[in-house]
C-alpha cells in the first residue's frame, strides 16, 4: 500500500511537472526558433 | 569571420550500409531456416547447431543488432555529420566502431549456435562479448558527442535527440541487464534471480525495442522523410512534445510481457497502464513524419524512397497501436505465448525497421556513389513484394495466434478442456506457418533484390564524399543562465521538494499521504500564479530552445527522464524487504545433479519453445496445474519463464511423467506427442557434464545468494552421482542402458525437480539455515 501512495504521488508530480513546463514554453513563445531548425535537413550540401 | 570547407566521412556510411544489407540477408535466411523447421523439424539435419532453439537467438541477434543496428549507424553517421555541418570527430574511432561492431557479430554468430548463452532474450551472448559490447558503446558515444561539442550548427536537430537518447538509454540498458557473475569464459548466471530477473529482463526487452529498434530510426524518419520529401517536418514543436513524452513512458512499459505472471501485480498495473499511454506519443511522431508529406503526395507514386518511408510509418503506426492493444490485460491472456506477439514483432521488424533501412539506403547509396539509382524499376519491385511478403506473414500470425489462445481456453459443456492435448494446437496452425514462411521468403527475395540493385549502382558510380562550405564566427558572449540562477528557480525548487517528500511518504499512511499531496498541489497552485504574475523578457530564449544547444545539458535531462521509470519499477522488487516465504518444499536450491541439467535446458534454447510460468488465468491453472507463486524461483539464476509456448508450460512438469518418458521424449519425441514439431535432442545421450565445474558453478551461485553450504560444494560429485544412479537404475528397470555422467540424465533430473522440492536420494549437507538471498523479492 505505502508503494502505491508513493507511486501515485510521483507519477502526479512529475505530470503536474510536464503540464507546467508546456504551457510555460506556449505561453512564452518558446517555439518560434523551431520553424528555422525545422529547414535544417532541407539546406544543400554539395553531395546530395 | 572565415569560410572553412567540411568534408564529410561517407566511407564509415558506407561500411555500415554494405554490413547492414549482408547481415540483413543473414538474419532473414536464419529467419526462413527456423520457420522451415516449425512446420518440418527435420530441416535441422539433426546437427545440433542448427537446432530451432539454437539458431533463433542467432536470428533475433542477427535481425536487432547486426542488421538494424548497421543500418542505424549508417543513417546516424550521414545524418549527424549533416546536420553539425561538422566532420565525426575522430576517424579512428569510426573505423574502430565499425569493425568492433562486425567482431560482436561474428562472435554472436559463432557463439549462439554452440550454445554458448545466458538466455535471456536479446541479450544472449555471453559476458566477454558484454563487456565488447560496453567498450564499443563508448566508442561510439565519444564520438559521436564529440562531434556534437565540435558543430557548427548550434542548435540541435530533433533527429539528434533521439540520437542522444539511444546512446544513453541503451548504455544503463545493457549495463544493469548484464550484470552477470561468471563461472568459466562462456558461462555465467545472471545476478538477479526470479521475479526480479524477469523485470529486469523485460524492462531491458522491451526497451531494447524502444531504444534500438525505434527512437534511432525515428531520428533517421526525421532527417531522411524531410529531405526525400522536400519539405520540413510538419511539427517541429510536435517533435519536441512527442520526443520527451515517449523517452519517458517507454522505460515503464517492460512489465507487459508479464501480464498475469508472479509478477506483483502493481508492477503490471503501471506495465499496462504506460504502454496504453505509450500509443499517444508513438502517433505524434506517425502523425508528424505522413504530414511531411503534405503537398508532395504524388511523390508517392513516382519515388521508391517515399513509398518505402511512407510504408514504414504506417507499419510504424500499426505496430504502435497493436502494442498497446496488447498491454491490456484481457487481451493480453487471450495473446501472450501465442503467434500473434510474433506477428506483432514482425510488423514492426519487417515493416517498421525493413522499410526504413530500405528507403534510407535507396536514398543514401546513389549519392554517397555519385551517381543514379542503377534500377528504380527493381526498386518498385521490392516494394510490392516485401508488402505482400509482411501482409502474408502478419496475417498468417494473427489467424494463427487468435486460434492457439482460443484452442488453449475451449472447454467442453461439461468444462474440461476442449482441446487437452497441446499438439492438436500445433497441427491446427501448422498450415498458417507454411503461409509465413512464404511471407518471409518473399520478403527475403525482395530485399536480396535491393542487394543486387544496391551493388550494381555502386559499381556504376564511384565513392563521393559529402562537403558544405560553413561560415565560423568568432564566439561572442551570449547572457546564459548560471547554476546560482537555476537552483533558485520555482519550477526547480518545486522539484527538489516533492522528491525530498517523496523519500518520507514510503512509510506514512493514506491519510498522510493525501494531506500531503493536497498541501503540493496547493503550493503549486500558488506557484503558478506567481509566475503567471511575472514581468516577462520576450527576448530571451525559451528554455527549450537554450537546451537544444546544450547537449550536455540536454542529456543530463534525458538521463533524468528515463532513469524514472527503471527507478520506480526495479528499485521496489530489488530493494523491499522480502515478501514471500523462504522457507519451505520448493524453496530449496537445486541440487548438483538437477544445476547441471537447468545448464543444459539453458544451453539447448528449451525455454524458446517451453514456458515455465503457470499464469493466474484458468486456461492455465486447468491445463497445468497451480499457478506459478514467485517464492518458487526464488534461486533461479536466470529465470527461465519463456515468452512463447510452441510446447507446453513445464513449471509443474515434476513427477508428472516417469524417467523413461522423459528420456524417450528426448531422443525423439513423436515417440511421446504424435504429430510434435519438436526436434530431437539425441545428443544430450553422449555428451558428458563436465563434473569439475559443478563445484565453480554452486560457488558462483553462492556469491549472489544461493545458500549452498561449503559442505555442499565439497560434496557436489558425490551428490551428483548419487543422484544421477538412481535416474540411470530406473530407465535401466525399463531396458534404457545410459551412463551416468550422460546430459540426459541430469536434463531427466532437471525436468523431474520442476515445480517440486529436490529430488535426491539425500539432501544436501547444510551449514546453517538459509538466509534471505540479497535484497529479496
Amino acid at each position: 500500500m505505502n508503494v502505491l501512495i508513493l507511486q501515485v504521488f510521483v507519477s502526479l508530480m512529475l505530470v503536474l511537472l510536464a503540464v507546467l513546463g508546456l504551457l510555460y514554453s506556449v505561453k512564452h513563445g518558446d517555439h518560434e526558433h523551431a520553424d528555422r531548425l525545422s529547414l535544417l535537413p532541407l539546406e544543400d550540401d554539395e553531395g546530395d | 569571420m572565415e569560410q572553412r570547407v567540411i568534408t564529410y566521412d561517407d566511407t564509415t556510411v558506407r561500411r555500415f550500409i554494405a554490413a547492414g544489407v549482408i547481415f540483413g540477408a543473414v538474419a532473414m535466411l536464419v529467419g526462413a531456416i527456423i520457420a522451415t523447421q516449425m512446420i518440418w523439424w527435420q530441416a535441422n539435419l539433426g546437427v545440433p547447431y542448427l537446432v530451432f532453439s539454437r539458431l533463433r537467438p542467432l536470428h533475433t541477434n542477427a535481425a536487432i543488432f547486426a542488421f538494424v543496428g548497421n543500418s542505424m549507424f549508417a543513417g546516424i553517421y550521414y545524418s549527424t555529420q549533416r546536420l553539425c555541418k561538422a566532420r565525426m570527430a575522430s576517424d579512428l574511432l569510426s573505423k574502430i566502431h565499425f569493425w568492433g561492431w562486425q567482431l560482436i557479430i561474428v562472435a554472436a554468430a559463432i557463439t549462439l549456435p554452440l550454445g554458448i548463452t545466458t538466455s535471456k532474450e536479446y541479450a544472449e551472448l555471453e559476458w566477454p562479448i558484454d563487456v565488447a559490447i560496453t567498450v564499443i558503446w563508448v566508442v561510439f558515444a565519444i564520438n559521436f558527442f564529440w562531434t556534437l561539442a565540435r558543430r557548427n550548427e548550434k542548435n540541435l536537430y530533433v533527429a539528434l535527440w533521439f540520437y542522444i537518447a539511444t546512446i544513453v538509454t541503451i548504455a544503463v540498458l545493457h549495463i544493469v541487464n548484464s550484470l552477470e557473475i561468471p563461472v568459466t569464459l562462456t558461462k555465467s548466471y545472471s545476478i538477479f534471480p526470479g521475479v526480479q530477473d524477469a523485470l529486469v529482463q523485460w524492462w531491458y526487452g522491451h526497451n531494447a525495442v524502444a531504444f534500438f529498434l525505434t527512437t534511432p530510426i525515428l531520428g533517421i524518419m526525421y532527417y531522411f522523410m524531410p529531405k526525400a520529401a522536400e519539405r520540413p517536418v510538419y511539427s517541429y514543436r510536435l517533435s519536441i512534445v512527442h520526443f520527451w513524452s515517449l523517452v519517458f513512458m517507454y522505460i515503464w512499459a517492460g512489465p507487459h510481457h508479464l501480464l498475469h505472471t508472479a509478477l506483483p501485480d502493481w508492477a503490471q498495473s503501471l506495465g499496462m497502464v504506460f504502454s496504453v499511454a505509450l500509443w499517444a506519443p508513438s502517433w505524434g511522431g506517425l502523425i508528424n513524419g505522413m504530414l511531411t508529406l503534405r503537398g508532395a503526395w504524388d511523390k508517392l507514386r513516382t519515388d521508391p524512397v517515399i513509398k518505402f518511408l511512407v510504408a514504414a510509418l504506417t507499419f510504424y503506426g500499426m505496430s504502435t497501436f497493436e502494442g498497446p492493444l496488447l498491454s491490456i490485460k484481457s487481451v493480453n491472456a487471450l495473446a501472450h505465448y501465442t503467434d500473434w506477439i510474433i506477428g506483432h514483432v514482425h510488423s514492426g521488424a519487417l515493416g517498421w525497421n525493413g522499410f526504413m533501412a530500405a528507403g534510407t539506403f535507396y536514398w543514401m547509396v546513389p549519392r554517397l556513389f555519385g551517381t543514379k539509382l542503377y534500377s528504380k524499376k527493381a526498386a518498385e519491385v521490392h516494394f510490392w513484394m516485401a508488402t505482400a511478403g509482411i501482409i502474408l506473414y502478419v496475417v498468417a500470425l494473427w489467424v494463427a495466434g487468435i486460434s492457439q489462445g482460443l484452442m488453449w481456453k475451449a472447454q467442453t459443456p461439461d468444462g474440461a478442456l476442449a482441446y487437452p492435448s497441446f499438439v492438436e494446437t500445433i497441427l491446427a496452425i501448422r498450415p498458417l506457418w507454411m503461409v509465413r514462411l512464404t511471407g518471409g521468403l518473399l520478403y527475403l527475395g525482395g530485399f536480396l533484390l535491393m542487394a543486387w540493385n544496391l551493388t550494381r549502382t555502386a559499381l556504376a558510380g564511384k565513392a563521393v564524399d559529402g562537403q558544405v562550405t560553413v561560415t565560423v564566427e568568432e564566439p561572442h558572449a551570449v547572457p546564459e543562465p548560471s547554476a546560482g540562477w537555476l537552483v533558485t528557480r520555482p519550477g526547480f525548487l518545486f522539484v527538489l521538494g516533492a522528491v525530498v517528500l517523496s523519500f518520507f511518504l514510503g512509510g506514512a499512511s493514506m491519510m498522510t499521504g493525501v494531506k500531503v499531496l493536497v498541501v503540493l498541489i496547493i503550493l503549486a497552485e500558488v506557484a503558478w500564479l506567481w509566475f503567471k504574475a511575472r514581468p516577462r523578457d520576450t527576448t530571451a530564449p525559451g528554455w527549450h530552445q537554450l537546451v537544444e544547444g546544450k547537449p550536455l545539458f540536454f542529456t543530463v535531462l534525458l538521463l533524468f527522464a528515463v532513469l524514472a521509470g527503471g527507478i520506480a519499477q526495479l528499485i521496489p522488487t530489488i530493494f523491499a524487504p522480502s515478501a514471500v516465504p523462504w522457507t519451505g518444499e520448493k524453496q530449496q536450491p537445486y541440487s548438483p545433479l538437477e544445476l547441471a541439467g537447468r545448464d543444459v535446458y539453458t544451453r539447448e534454447g528449451c525455454y524458446v519453445c517451453h514456458s515455465q510460468m503457470i499464469r493466474t488465468l484458468q486456461e492455465d491453472t486447468q491445463r497445468y496445474g497451480a499457478y506459478s507463486r514467485p517464492e518458487e524461483f526464488i534461486y533461479d539464476h536466470p529465470f527461465q519463464w519463456g515468452s512463447k509456448r510452441t510446447g507446453p508450460d513445464l513449471h509443474r512438469e515434476g513427477g508428472k511423467y516417469p524417467n523413461l518418458w522423459h528420456y524417450s521424449h528426448l531422443m525423439d519425441p513423436r515417440s511421446t506427442s504424435p504429430g510434435s514439431n519438436m526436434p530431437s535432442f539425441a545428443w544430450t545421450a553422449d555428451y558428458k557434464v563436465d563434473q569439475s565445474l559443478l563445484g565453480r558453478k554452486m560457488i558462483a551461485l553462492q556469491k549472489v545468494g544461493v545458500p549452498y553450504s561449503n559442505l555442499a560444494v565439497d560434496g557436489a560429485r558425490d551428490a551428483y552421482r548419487k543422484q544421477a544412479d538412481t535416474i540411470v537404475a530406473d530407465l535401466a528397470k525399463e531396458g534404457v542402458a545410459v551412463p551416468w555422467d550422460r546430459e540426459v540424465v541430469a536434463l531427466i533430473g532437471y525436468l523431474q525437480r520442476l515445480g517440486r522440492g529436490p529430488q535426491m536420494p539425500a539432501p544436501l549437507p547444510t551449514a546453517a539455515a538459509p538466509a534471505p538471498a540479497r535484497g529479496g523479492q
